[in-house]
């Protein structure tokens, strides 16, 4: 294992952050810890690097316990906090020279590893620029390469796309996945669920301070009885086809809003077939069709009776 | 060493630090120097005050005494112009040749252009000659025969010497303290680098912050590269604003010049550690604590006698002990003990005071953030 939590609780005063958390994470993986704001994601983190101190529970990496002077882990660990992290007096490749000089005291060996970080997030032709020239998305690039410049093995990336434009983020999360090829592991919180289906291998679905689910993207899906979700356009829809509608089998709930019929449907085959005979049959005259398969945010949803975004 | 470094270059870079640390200093000396070089040349002056004399009438006593007048070390206390008339003392007077012009008539009259030092000295000794002179003659009308007696009784109140007990030290200068003062604020402001040094080594108070934590380099050898390379260069930046008061400025400090150095360079590691015990040990903001450094070296300035000289006489007077542990009045008294009295004595023990101070600082400092956890992040 590479991260291995145990009955980890966190207060702040009445409030518990983190409720008897727990959490393990294998080689090589891409761990998602996916929750709303507040849920507990970022103190997570933090006392995994053991810069918070917790009330109770044990955190051990790459199998020994995490202190605040374990030098020797925290070297093979990279950080990319929330906020950008750099020096706005330090031009770009000063920046990634310093950090990777918290680690690496050999010169040559750490001007290579500066250059490959460099190249890694694309941020060739802003060497020499400092912080405050560049975009959003280039800053977050260049918090990145400040974070990894050192080839850890555990990667950890605290909402690294916060307010950063799509073209950005793609590239982000493109670099996060080439991180993983090349062998890191890596953990991964966001809010954003899209990113984490996108990119994880194994999620953990957090809220007040509880891990509440925790599998890959399908065993996650499959905890939950919706199937599908299948949108219709419709001009008019009469009540007595709405009642035809609910009865057909694996109907969960039927809304009809704007001219869109929207119909959840459980498990099963056939479902988009059997609806479009029914409206066929009843001479309903009908637009386009969608079929969304359940989100994360449906299992969220369906666990807690909550939007992951509320 | 690319800590060191790179501590130096952030530091070099930030505006404001420059600013407060060494630009702001050197306009304050600016300030203080012309200030008192306009006093000082003014009591230069006054050892020989240019003054006209139309003698529409013979007055020849006076004319005499006003000539002939000296202050201390013989220097003549006037430079006297006869005028044939009054029309031509004015024109001098009008191109600033003399600050005023007597005229001896059936009394005396005297002109001039401005209120100032000069001319106040001319009008007290006219007023005191007139006065003497009527005394002289009331007392010959009345009783002539203590005409002599109280001529020499007045010539004797003359001779009142008023004797100056040359101090040990060289500097003579009255204004050099302000100049003391502006370097015990120069080394206290460096408290401001120090508090930054503080909170940027505190996971709980920025990013930054958190990711040099999470770091596999100690935390302790982190803190001091910070100290040592901010403490280059707040020193060097002392030793500039140093050299700028001494050559610029014209303070010689009585040719103490490296032992106040050494004063400065004790100064700034004391401001600085005092800077670093602030961000370290002070729960709240940045933005608090940096108000809380600003009220550090300025109040300790202000104790020091950076505004009124003479605070720190009233201290001493009703709370001594705040002259004896805070750090702007110790690099004072350093200064002042060694070029003012001569004191290699006095001025050890400041010395000594002022570097236990600064390293009580940076122990307490290193002592609260040893393998600190936060509580909130």
């Amino acid at each position: 294992m590479v991260v291995e939590i145990e009955n980890l609780v966190k207060r702040y005063g009445n409030l518990v952050a983190l409720d008897h958390f727990n959490l393990q994470i294998k080689e090589g993986e891409v761990f998602g810890l996916l929750g709303p704001n507040g849920s507990g994601k970022s103190t997570t983190i933090h006392c995994l690097l053991s810069l918070l101190e917790y009330d109770k529970g044990t955190i051990k990496v790459f199998g020994q316990e995490m202190k605040p002077t374990s030098y020797d882990l925290k070297k093979d660990i990279g950080v990319i906090m929330q906020n950008v992290a750099v020096f706005e007096e330090l031009t770009v490749y000063e920046n990634i020279d310093y950090f990777c000089g918290l680690y690496i005291k050999d010169k040559a060996k750490r001007k290579q590893y500066v250059e490959e970080a460099i190249a890694f997030v694309e941020l060739q032709d802003y060497k020499k620029f400092y912080p405050k020239k560049l975009s959003g998305g280039l800053l977050r690039r260049l918090n990145i390469a400040c974070g990894i410049a050192h080839k850890p093995k555990l990667i950890i990336l605290d909402e690294p796309t916060v307010a950063v434009d799509p073209q950005s983020r793609n590239k982000i999360l493109e670099g996060i996945m080439e991180l993983n090829r090349q062998g890191a592991t890596i953990i991964y919180t966001s809010h954003y669920m899209e990113e984490v289906e996108q990119i994880c291998t194994k999620i953990a679905i957090m809220d007040k301070g509880k891990n509440i689910a925790l599998g890959t993207k399908d065993e996650l899906k499959n905890m939950i009885d919706l199937g599908e979700t299948i949108s219709v356009e419709i001009l008019e829809l009469p009540d007595s086809t709405q009642a035809a509608i609910k009865a057909l089998p694996h109907v969960m709930k039927v809304e009809y809003e704007n001219y869109v019929l929207k119909v959840r449907f459980s498990k099963g085959k056939h479902n988009l077939i059997r609806l479009l005979d029914l409206l066929k049959e009843e001479e309903i005259g009908f637009g386009g069709v969608h079929s969304e398969l359940p989100t994360l945010n449906d299992v969220f949803l369906e666990i807690t009776g909550k939007e992951l975004r509320d | 060493m690319i800590h060191f470094w790179y501590r130096i270059k952030v530091m070099l870079r930030e505006r404001s630090s420059i600013f407060w640390n060494l630009i702001f200093p050197i306009f304050l000396g600016f300030l203080f120097y012309v200030m008192f070089n306009n006093i000082i040349n003014n009591v230069e002056k006054f050892s020989e005050i240019s003054v006209g004399l139309v003698l529409e009438q013979e007055q020849a006593d006076f004319s005499k005494l006003i000539k002939e007048v000296e202050v201390e070390g013989g220097k003549k206390m006037f430079a006297v112009t006869e005028y044939k008339d009054a029309d031509a003392a004015k024109k001098a007077l009008d191109e600033d040749e003399i600050y005023g012009y007597i005229t001896v008539a059936d009394d005396f009259h005297l002109v001039v252009k401005a209120s100032n030092i000069q001319t106040t000295v001319i009008k007290v000794f006219l007023d005191q000659y007139i006065q003497n002179s009527k005394l002289i003659e009331n007392v010959a009308k009345e009783n002539p025969q203590q005409v002599n007696a109280v001529v020499q009784g007045l010539m004797n109140a003359g001779e009142i010497e008023i004797k100056n007990i040359p101090l040990p030290g060289q500097d003579k200068s009255p204004y050099t303290q302000y100049f003391y003062a502006l370097i015990a604020m120069t080394c206290l402001i460096a408290s401001t680098i120090g508090l930054q040094n503080g909170n940027n080594i505190q996971a709980d108070l920025s990013a930054l912050a958190a990711r040099r934590n999470v770091a596999p380099t100690k935390k302790m050898k982190q803190v001091l590269i910070d100290f040592l390379a901010s403490y280059l260069v707040v020193g060097i930046m002392a030793t500039i604003i140093l050299a700028m008061v001494v050559y610029g400025f014209k303070q010689d400090f009585g040719g103490n010049i490296a032992p106040i150095l050494l004063v400065t360079w004790v100064g700034s590691f004391t401001g600085l550690a005092g800077g670093m015990m602030i961000g370290v040990c002070l729960k709240g903001s940045k933005r608090m604590k940096e108000g809380f450094s600003t009220a550090f070296f300025m109040g300790s300035s202000f104790l020091g006698g950076l505004q009124i000289v003479t605070i720190t006489y009233v201290i001493e007077k009703h709370c001594p002990i705040i002259n004896r542990i805070n750090p702007a009045t110790l690099i004072v008294n350093a200064c002042k003990s060694l070029a003012v009295f001569g004191d290699t004595r006095q001025y050890v023990i400041n010395l000594v005071t002022l570097t236990a101070i600064g390293i009580a600082f940076l122990i307490i400092s290193i002592l609260k953030l040893r393998r600190t956890k936060y509580a909130s992040i």
